[in-house]
């Protein structure tokens, strides 16, 4: 596979059963994206989104089409390769944190490395390094619960990103938070992409970040939108 | 993922919700605390009756009773209906035996009162009267043993209660020890027509008899006085009536040797008997304690396996509370098998934790019902210093049906978590 491909989508689609008919959330979807990319995902609500992304997580799987990401063909891998996968290339970061309130800042970031090999002791290090790169240094033994929304959304990017993974992939990272907090993340992700060369993706109601991204896929009702659809 | 590891996610969540995991090692305390009360109970019960209660006859000598045929007419078509001493005669002229030993049992209350090292102590007492030829080797020298003019009555005691005494009453009251030489000419008075449990009516005669223990043997029955049959039969003629008088309560009857005895068995329980020998009442107390035992384990399982239900109920509960938390776990690296062990590991915890706790609630409960109950009963060296004996092995499998049951109520919670779908459950802000 290319070399210069880290994200390959081919005719990839996603049907669900509601009520015994057919409801197709992804619809011959296909792109790629270079390593190092700032890459943005658009599009109304419902039109697939979260969907797209947690597939190219490895979060969930396609049910039709290919998907290869970071080296592997993510249909042929077994729940437990697909879950090293998660574990070692890709860092979520969710619209609603998801941070477990009464752990510490560092506890969450270090979440990752329960279900990795390795010392206990050198997770801790690389847990705040990881918070200090998110500029939360100081708060590592505060509880999560007891944060602002801003300072969650960044506890959030430093579990995504403390083992270092190829991919971050953030879905409307700024949907819980106002607009100067909503800046100061997308430049915490931009930053990241920039400084540590992560291919970050972006699902996002957001026009603001399509500005600077690198790569822009518009959903449209499950499709790629036609005036972006591969040749 | 490693087990450390696994263990860590485990016991911190068990941590995080105190209440919940309070309330559901409960479960698991009460349950595994009830079967180890009853087995401990039980076998409890079988060490006090069987491995002391019951004496063992030697082979050659079989215990025979009237069967009791109710009342009524019935009674006078069986030749044996009154143990007297023409039935005995009938016993005694069968072949292969070598010679009955009748027993009379005192059919009015008693009571015994002695005083030992200073400490004076009144018990009801059951009182036999035998004959000197019972005691067998036993029997004291210079002829001690039987009805005098005059003077006190000559009585015999327990070898066996003598050893119950001073094992268990004497050491958990922590009072000296006995021993024959001690007992033997120790001067008591039998009250006779009244005791503590039931008092004499008004009017009602009442003897008071000086008692002289003369010795201690294993052929005398366990939980009583012994002292010739004159005196019985005379006391039970006075106090009661005359056809009290002339029957006995049982009779040891002796075959003329081993060979004979099942012969002699056969033709008693023919003749309408109650023959009994020392093995098949240790052999029916023995089942009857196999039976208890099963019966209040079995208790004790349907108990565990409601609080086992309660448990599978409470954790799937938490799986749907949990559930983000899952999705983040399977989001930053966990399999299904990682979501599955922790929380069969979980339900494993609660099983040891609560097995742990409810063994040493039984035990510390054991202790207590030990002293109600000893506090509510007269003192006597037949009642033993405990009722519980709970064993190593009833621990153990009290400790292994807990962990199993708890780990068996996680196992469909632990595969429905697994089964989340991690993109379902993250949904939403
Ligand atoms: N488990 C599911 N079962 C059935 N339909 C589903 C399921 N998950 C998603 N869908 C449907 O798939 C479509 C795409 O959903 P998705 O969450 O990817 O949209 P989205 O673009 O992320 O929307 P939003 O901007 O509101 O987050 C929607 O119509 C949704 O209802
Ligand atoms: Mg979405």
């Amino acid at each position: 596979m290319d070399q210069a491909v880290i994200v390959s989508a081919r005719a990839v689609g996603k049907r669900y059963r509601r009520d015994g008919t057919a409801f197709d959330a992804l619809q011959d979807v296909s792109f790629s994206i270079a390593p190092g990319t700032f890459g943005v995902l658009v599009g109304r609500s419902g039109s697939g989104k979260t969907t797209l992304l947690n597939i190219i997580g490895g979060l969930d799987r396609p049910t039709s089409g290919a998907l290869h990401a970071a080296g592997r063909d993510l249909a042929g891998l077994s729940d437990g390769e697909l879950s090293r996968y998660r574990n070692e290339k890709v860092g979520f970061v969710f619209q609603a944190f998801n941070l477990a309130n009464e752990d510490s800042a560092l506890e969450n970031v270090l979440t990752p490395y329960l279900f990795a090999r390795g010392r206990h002791r050198d997770a801790v290090e690389r847990g705040r390094a990881s918070l200090a790169s998110v500029g939360l240094s100081d708060l590592a033994d505060q509880k999560a619960g007891t944060l602002s929304a801003g300072q969650r959304q960044r506890v959030a990017i430093a579990r995504a990103i403390v083992r270092d993974p190829v991919l971050l992939l953030a879905d409307e990272p700024t949907g819980n938070l106002d607009a100067e907090t909503g800046s100061e993340v997308i430049g915490l992700l931009k930053h990241l992409n920039h400084e540590q060369h992560m291919t970050v993706i972006v699902a996002t109601h957001d026009p603001e970040l399509t500005e600077a991204a690198g790569f822009i896929l518009t959903l449209r009702d499950g499709r790629v939108a036609a005036d972006e659809a591969e040749p | 993922m490693r087990p450390g590891k696994a263990l860590a996610v485990a016991t911190r969540s068990l941590a995080r919700r105190r209440g919940r995991t309070a309330m559901l090692v409960s479960g698991v305390v009460v349950g595994v605390a009830f079967l180890v009360l009853l087995l401990g109970f039980v076998e409890g019960m079988r060490r006090n009756l069987v491995e002391k209660l019951v004496g063992t006859l030697p082979v050659t000598h079989l215990e025979v009773s009237t069967r009791s045929y109710g009342v009524g007419a019935l009674q006078f078509d069986n030749p044996f209906a009154d143990l007297d001493s023409a039935a005995v005669a009938r016993i005694a002229a069968m072949p292969g035996v070598d010679r009955v030993l009748p027993m009379a049992g005192l059919r009015v209350a008693a009571q015994l009162r002695a005083s030992f090292f200073g400490r004076g102590f009144a018990t009801d007492a059951a009182v036999y009267g035998i004959l000197p030829d019972q005691l067998g080797e036993d029997l004291p020298a210079g002829g001690a043993f039987s009805r005098r003019l005059s003077g006190p009555v000559p009585a015999v005691v327990s070898r066996k209660l003598i050893d119950m005494y001073n094992t268990g009453f004497a050491e958990s009251n922590g009072l000296p020890k006995l021993n024959e030489r001690i007992l033997v000419n120790q001067d008591a008075m039998l009250t006779i027509g009244s005791s503590s449990l039931s008092p004499a009516a008004f009017g009602a005669p009442v003897d008071h008899v000086p008692l002289q223990i003369v010795g201690a043997s294993d052929n005398v029955p366990l939980a009583c006085i012994s002292v010739p049959i004159e005196y019985v039969r005379e006391w039970n003629g006075r106090l009661r009536d005359e056809q009290a008088a002339g029957a006995y309560l049982s009779a040891i009857v002796v075959a003329e040797d081993a060979r004979a005895v099942e012969s002699v068995a056969r033709d008693l329980e023919a003749a309408g008997l109650q023959v009994d020998t020392g093995r098949e009442s240790a052999e029916k107390i023995g089942a009857i304690a196999r039976y208890l035992s099963l019966a209040f384990g079995l208790v004790g399982v349907v108990i565990l396996f409601v609080s086992g239900l309660g448990i599978a109920n409470a954790l799937a509960l938490s799986v749907l509370e949990r559930s983000r938390e899952i999705g983040v776990f399977r989001a930053v690296g966990a399999s299904r098998g990682n979501v599955r062990t922790v929380f069969l590991l979980e339900a494993l915890l609660l099983g040891m934790g609560g097995s742990i706790l409810g063994i040493g609630t039984a035990l510390g409960l054991q202790e207590v019902a030990d002293r109600l109950i000893l506090r509510s009963l007269p003192d006597s060296p037949l009642i033993p210093a405990t009722f519980f004996v709970t064993t190593w092995q009833i621990m153990g499998l009290a400790l292994i049906i807990g962990v199993a049951v708890s780990v068996l109520a996680g196992v469909s919670p632990a595969l429905r978590a697994a089964r989340l779908q991690p993109a379902d459950v993250l949904k939403g802000a």
